[in-house]
């Protein structure tokens, strides 16, 4: 049973180690990093080459909307195909990637069936040779653009040929500098107050502070994380379902008192796969009828009883607990009278009388002050305390040292 | 005297309960309108709301069950008949919530929407349900349409031509404000969502957990908050007083849920009261009694 614990302290350590070195490694590489004030910029740029077509120049800056996009043979996580959106800096000459351009709105065809198109936005739009029209909700190509349709043009499996990846011209300490990108640098825009964003270089603005350097991967790979993270959280509702039949199986056979219950665990597993299983009666549309039945009629209707019983628990427990013993509990329930009956319309009601001058003493004024200041200096102190108690516990459970959780 | 207000230390349980039934089911046999006073919270929440820029959509974390429906339905129907009473689209999706969250959502969505004329595709999608919280938060942020591949109705998300509203929707910065409707909703969206805070950020919760939230009000990382009941029925006064005739409230929830649970309050407020009348009699009564022993 050695090699399970040791897998899993292994992946949970690596994972921990991710997200760690996310937060605390630079989006670039400390040293080879340049920053100032961004003067101008040329925008990057390349050309893609499809067959024996000549190669056609592409510039990355929003032209009406047609920005490039430079799509990526991927796979998910069921391992299907897919093209993923990729930074021209993390494609170099000689990649294979589908070129696209759009989407926009026809507004009419002009020339040939294939040829031009005039778009929504006015804009002339025409194949180059190795481009094609493609429809925006399939993404096949098509043969004959018409008016109304969603069109994108693509150049699919195009060879990247030549990268231009953009200069900058920054101002550095009163100095101009012209800055040239190298294949793989990142911009990121810098702000006084908040975290740092990669941005495309035609998005800068003269007076946005940058930072230009070779990009350290972690952001990159943050998407990937999170489809890690997606299916393991899946895997832990399969486990957990699995785990719960066990037990109830084991009810059903050995009969220990009040067995019967496991009966209602399978009839509502098999009724819950069976309303999800349920084919849409309209397709394009949300109606489901055996499935809103059992939302609406059953699970809506016991889950909002069970939860309306706390209603009566809670004014038996405020009645017992809410008593003057001492000084503390005496504010604790002063505080706790005026924010109840503050959050009620009965507490405008009550104090409104005293007119606009009085405001600050409406019950309403006051509930929403004790919630505002003493509440709130309450909870920054809880907070602080809460997060140092979950740092330690994190550490423990990424280092495998909170043994429960590691198999033990 | 004494002896009888004594008795008010230990009043049975079921008593409370007669007496709290009584009071919170009057109001759903007699209509009653009470005054509501606006809170700041729901004043700021509504107001970023309101706030629409050009090509930019209002999305909606909708995170609300069958358990949690009696606060967070009608919070939730008010945000929604704003958006389509202002024309404002609007995206919805779930994330880490029970599985017939996009379902409540959808009812309410088509609901209100053939009430304001609102069409599904161009006014709002449903976007259904994803799990995988903090980092799914972070990738919305980064990119809608890479995590939700296909809406609630299983139309690809790419496809324009039956979802146009979704060739504007990319990322965090073509939201307009981002509203989170759950019992609790979840602080780390805060955090992940968008690091750079450009969009404002705004909490529909119930009212046993909104004191948790103030700090983050008060520190501007929260721009508004709808608490529990009453701070729907306060977002339908203000969208009466907004839109007048234009605003159809017949079938919202918020101000006729307020009254039963205002009853209710009362009710609880009364008995600690009467609760402590009784401690301090019974008190009294020992120190009588020890008098004259």
């Amino acid at each position: 049973m050695k090699s399970p614990r040791a897998i899993t302290i292994g992946v949970t350590f690596i994972a921990g180690l991710y997200f760690i070195l996310d937060f605390i490694v630079p989006p670039t590489l400390p040293g080879a990093s340049i920053r100032g004030v961004v003067a101008s910029t040329v925008p990057a740029s390349f050309t893609a080459k499809s067959g024996d077509f000549p190669a056609i120049p592409y510039q990355l800056s929003d032209q009406g909307n047609m920005r490039p996009q430079i799509l990526v043979a991927q796979r998910d996580v069921l391992g299907k195909p897919k093209l993923a959106s990729t930074p021209l800096r993390q494609v170099g000459p000689g990649s294979t990637a589908t070129i696209r351009l759009g989407p926009f709105e026809v507004q009419r065809v002009v020339g040939g069936p294939t040829d031009s198109v005039v778009g929504a936005d006015g804009i002339w739009h025409s194949l180059k040779p190795g481009q094609t029209w493609v429809d925006s909700a399939t993404t096949f190509p098509v043969t004959n653009a018409k008016p109304g349709m969603t069109l994108y043009i693509e150049q699919p499996n195009a060879k990247i040929d030549q990268v231009d990846p953009g200069s900058a011209v920054l101002l550095i300490g009163g100095k101009r500098i012209n800055h040239r990108l190298g294949a793989h640098t990142v911009a990121i825009k810098l702000s006084r107050y908040t975290a740092g964003s990669e941005v495309q270089l035609d998005e800068l603005k003269a007076g946005d502070t940058v930072q230009f350097g070779p990009a350290t991967t972690f952001a990159d790979n943050r998407d990937t994380a999170a489809q890690f993270n997606l299916v393991i959280t899946t895997m832990a509702f399969g486990i957990g379902i699995l785990s719960l039949g066990m037990v109830h199986s084991r009810q059903l056979i050995k009969r220990p008192k009040g067995w019967y219950t496991s009966i209602f665990f399978f009839a509502a597993i098999v009724l819950g796969i069976a309303a999800g299983l349920g084919k849409y009666e309209d397709p394009g549309t949300s109606s489901r009828a055996f499935s809103d039945f059992m939302v609406m009629r059953v699970i809506a209707a016991v889950s909002s009883a069970v939860f309306s019983l706390l209603a009566f628990y809670m004014a038996a427990a405020a009645y017992r607990a809410f008593r003057i013993r001492n000084g503390e509990a005496a504010l604790m329930m002063g505080s706790a009278l005026i924010v109840m009956l503050g959050q009620t319309p009965f507490g405008s009601y009550l104090t409104s009388w005293m007119g606009e001058r009085f405001s600050a003493f409406w019950l309403p004024n006051i509930a929403a002050w004790i919630l505002r200041v003493p509440n709130t200096a309450m909870f920054r102190g809880l907070i602080f305390g809460i997060m140092l108690g979950a740092f330690a516990t994190a550490l423990r459970y990424w280092l495998s040292m909170e043994r429960t959780t590691s198999g033990e | 005297m004494l002896k009888f207000l004594a008795r008010l230390d230990v009043v049975p349980r079921r008593t409370i309960y007669i007496f709290l039934l009584i009071a919170a089911g009057i109001p759903f046999l007699v209509p009653i309108r009470l005054p509501m006073y606006i809170w700041k919270e729901t004043r700021s929440a509504f107001d970023a709301t309101q706030v629409v820029q050009p090509n930019k959509v209002v999305a909606i974390c909708s995170n609300w069950d069958p358990g949690s429906q009696g606060e967070n339905w009608p919070q939730y129907e008010a945000i929604v008949a704003q958006c389509m009473v202002n024309h404002t689209p609007f995206i919805v999706f779930s994330v880490d919530s029970d599985p017939v969250s996009p379902q409540l959502a959808e009812t309410v969505n088509e609901r209100e929407a053939k009430k304001y004329g609102c069409v599904y595709g161009r006014d709002w999608v449903n976007l259904g349900l994803t799990r995988g919280a903090p980092l799914t938060m972070g990738a919305i942020g980064r990119s809608v349409k890479s995590v939700f591949q296909h809406d609630y109705r299983q139309i690809p998300t790419q496809n324009y031509e039956k979802l146009p509203l979704m060739r504007r929707v990319r990322d965090v910065r073509d939201f307009s404000c981002f509203w989170v409707v759950q019992y609790q909703p979840d602080l780390n969206w805060v955090v992940f969502l968008d690091p750079n805070s450009r969009v404002p950020i705004l909490f529909a919760c119930a009212g046993i957990g909104s004191s948790g939230y103030y700090p983050y009000l008060s520190s501007g990382q929260l721009k508004g908050m709808v608490v529990g009941t009453r701070g729907a029925a306060e977002y339908e006064v203000m969208l009466r007083d907004k839109f007048g005739k234009r605003f159809d409230d017949r079938e919202l929830r918020g101000q006729k849920l307020v009254v039963p649970l205002a009853f209710g309050n009362l009710v609880i407020i009364v008995f600690i009261i009467a609760g402590n009348i009784g401690t301090i009699a019974r008190r009294r009564l020992e120190a009588q009694a020890k008098v004259f022993r």
